[in-house]
């Protein structure tokens, strides 16, 4: 079976595609994987290992170069893609799998000849609608701006149909080197070099018997050199190859939001990641059990991926300061568990749960922890379609909520006030279906430029009810793109907006549904643990 | 150096002081060459941007172009002519020629003949209408992008056109794609 993989996206994507495309060829041993890359990710070639059999190179930069410049025709880049186009179909691949989930794959895969295509992609230039609700998921509201419950990686090796599982064996302990990835691929990403180097200062008289190494790219080169690193720290400007030999050997990395970080994740190396600008601790932290995650409590983070920090500083930045991770560090060599010291920060470590990503908040309200869990819990029952069973499986969402959560440590008073703002929710989400129900009647009678008032005033009635009740916005965000976006026909939104209510409510009730169970199951062991006390 | 066909009615055809570094300033202006892609140079007029350019692309076929028999002569006399360089005229126009991913415009080698020297580099670039028509055609499609007016043709301008449009065709398909490219 021929597979071609088409990840267009950047380098740092591209290694999380690769963890997404081994768990594939687990699925399907007898793929033969052609991997379809940008010409800038070609540096990655020499660690792909014997997953991709063989790769092609997508000439974006020089057909982007060819499109904008003055002096170039763009028949060129025409016969170029045309070229790229023949020699794909000259491979007869029997499944295309895009794991770059954008329009360009998109229509790039239209041109594409294969009985099989996974993911997103056009027919004669009309995109198609998403094989599962997974797929749904992932294009309305992992590809957004939006938070989302799930690691970026998770999310779209499901919207493919590709069983990911998350490592299970632990971390592995190199015992050479404490390297520090200084830099990310954007400015507001970037923990301060100079808080970086007093870093390494602080840690190395504590562990002299690792080597410290700052780690960059080969074209980093000119901005690392410029900074000063205390006498003994090593900087390295590794090419991939040598990188994966220094992170086999690696006992701790700290970085930020990078390719080096997704890289070392595969490799089970234990991390602390500082996030923060567009860095969102969510959708893409290491996926690495055990790992640690160091994010700002300002309110502006995370921010969004497309703009630059309007401040003056970088208020994110200077709020994770260096004894903050200093702290942690020492702990995690030291392998002892952490309580956080600045409450102007959070802290999260990286769990598995169900072979799902997830983080696991420290020293947060248990609450807050038990809500994430239960929401992820109930976006997988309705992705799943769990809930369409005959016999919903609660029964095992509640035993593992209630292996890894201590509910006797959550007050009754915090699950009956989420019951009934929930509850409520409900009530405001049937109220907003019969006023679609009537703007169906409407749009069918008047023209269809009556759509955006129509749009505005359910808006204002949606933000009124949002701001107001403190209501979970990832149950119901879809509804807000229905309210927000252009929408060609009447009835089109109308379908749109029916279809996310109806999604919001099934969302609520799942969760609700769970929510009341543990009440009842806390409640039930309370009642036993006290029978027996008095027995006893 | 300088000969006296270097001139077209009185006006020299390149730098009268340095020829040689007004080359280099040129070349350096110039995008940057992929290797293997052909690249065209529209005005061979006094021939140092030629050679120069030649000379520091070895690996990229040079064609460079001039309306007047008289440059190309007196390149043919008074420079080394590169094993990846090929002199061409008028005549050689539509008559098996790639089309060019890269067309540089030597301006100071124009004068005279500027507006038939811009009907050659527009050509080339497939800059008109006219233009992307006669391109489609030496590759052999029949294109379906049929512009109505004069209107400047970029990508964009393709991707405007093309709106809408029955997307069956490879061709379409493959122009819309490439609108992606810088959206």
């Amino acid at each position: 079976m021929k597979v071609l993989a088409v990840s267009l996206l950047r380098i740092g994507d591209l290694l999380m595609h690769m963890e997404a495309l081994r768990a594939y060829l687990h699925e399907n041993p007898s793929a033969e994987i052609h991997l379809l890359l940008n010409d800038s990710s070609m540096s990655l070639r020499s660690i792909l290992g014997e997953s991709v059999q063989k790769v092609i190179v997508f000439p974006r930069k020089e057909l982007q170069e060819i499109l904008v410049e003055q002096n170039r025709s763009l028949w060129a880049a025409f016969r170029q893609t045309q070229a790229l186009v023949t020699q794909l179909n000259n491979e007869k691949y029997d499944v295309v799998l895009n794991l770059t989930h954008n329009l360009l794959s998109a229509r790039l895969i239209d041109l594409i000849q294969a009985p099989i295509k996974k993911g997103a992609y056009f027919v004669n230039g009309k995109a198609r609608p998403a094989d599962c609700q997974w797929g749904v998921y992932f294009n309305d509201i992992h590809s957004g701006a939006h938070q989302a419950p799930f690691h970026y990686l998770d999310g779209l090796a499901r919207s493919l149909d590709i069983g990911l599982t998350m490592n299970q064996n632990g971390q592995a302990r190199g015992s050479r080197y404490i390297c520090l990835q200084v830099l990310t691929s954007d400015a507001k990403k970037n923990w301060s070099m100079n808080k970086f180097s007093q870093l390494a200062a602080e840690l190395k008289e504590f562990y002299p018997e690792y080597t410290f190494v700052v780690l960059a790219a080969p074209f980093e080169k000119d901005i690392v050199q410029s900074k000063d690193f205390p006498a003994g720290v090593e900087v390295r400007y590794a090419t991939w190859v040598e990188l994966v030999k220094i992170l086999q050997d690696t006992r701790l990395l700290i970085t930020g939001d990078t390719s080096v970080q997704h890289l070392a994740a595969q490799m089970n190396v234990q991390m602390l990641s500082l996030f923060m600008g567009s860095a969102n601790v969510t959708k893409t932290g290491p996926r690495s059990v055990q790992s640690y995650v160091v994010t700002p409590s300002v309110s502006c983070y995370p921010c969004s991926h497309h703009q630059s920090c309007p401040q003056s500083t970088l208020k994110c930045e200077n709020q994770i300061q260096v004894h903050d991770v200093v702290s942690l560090a020492k702990a995690m060599l030291n392998d002892q568990a952490y309580l956080p010291q600045n409450q102007n920060l959070h802290y999260y470590q990286v769990q598995n749960r169900n072979n799902f990503y997830f983080i696991q908040g420290l020293g947060e309200e248990k609450m807050t922890t038990l809500e994430r869990e239960i929401k992820q819990i109930t976006w997988q029952f309705y992705l799943d379609h769990e809930y369409e069973n005959p016999i919903p499986p609660y029964g095992t969402a509640i035993r593992t909520i209630m292996q890894n959560t201590d509910l006797d440590e959550i007050s009754d008073a915090s699950m009956n006030l989420k019951i009934e703002q929930f509850e409520t929710a409900l009530m405001w989400l049937e109220s907003l279906d019969e006023a679609a129900q009537k703007s169906v009647r409407l749009c069918f009678r008047e023209n269809n430029d009556q759509i955006s008032e129509i749009q505005r005033k359910i808006l204002e009635t949606y933000k009124q009810f949002t701001t107001a009740n403190r209501i979970d916005h990832e149950y119901i965000q879809v509804i807000h793109n229905a309210l927000t976006e252009q929408h060609k026909t009447a009835f089109g939104f109308i379908r749109k907006l029916k279809s996310s209510i109806k999604e919001g409510m099934q969302l609520i009730q799942i969760d609700l549904k769970i929510t009341k169970d543990l009440l009842n199951a806390k409640k039930e062991r309370g009642s036993y643990v006290s029978r027996a006390r008095e027995l006893s | 150096m300088l000969s006296s066909v270097a001139t077209r009615e009185g006006r020299i055809l390149c730098s009268p002081r340095d020829p040689l570094r007004e080359a280099q300033r040129w070349i350096e202006r110039q995008s940057r060459v992929q290797s293997k892609l052909p690249v065209i140079i529209v005005g061979i007029g006094a021939g140092f941007h030629v050679s120069e350019f030649a000379k520091q692309n070895p690996e990229t076929q040079v064609y460079a172009f001039d309306l007047d028999p008289k440059m190309i002569e007196n390149y043919q006399n008074n420079f080394q002519l590169y094993l990846n360089l090929r002199l061409i005229g008028p005549n050689d126009l539509g008559s098996g020629l790639p089309v060019f991913p890269y067309v540089f415009a030597f301006r100071a080698a124009w004068q005279g003949l500027e507006s038939e020297f811009l009907s050659v580099y527009c050509l080339l670039k497939a800059e008109t209408k006219e233009s992307f028509l006669a391109q489609a055609r030496d590759l052999g499609i029949q294109t379906v992008v049929n512009f109505k007016s004069q209107e400047a043709i970029t990508i964009k301008s393709v991707g405007a056109l093309l709106e809408g449009q029955s997307c069956e065709q490879e061709e379409v398909k493959i122009w819309k794609c490439l609108r992606e490219l810088v959206r």
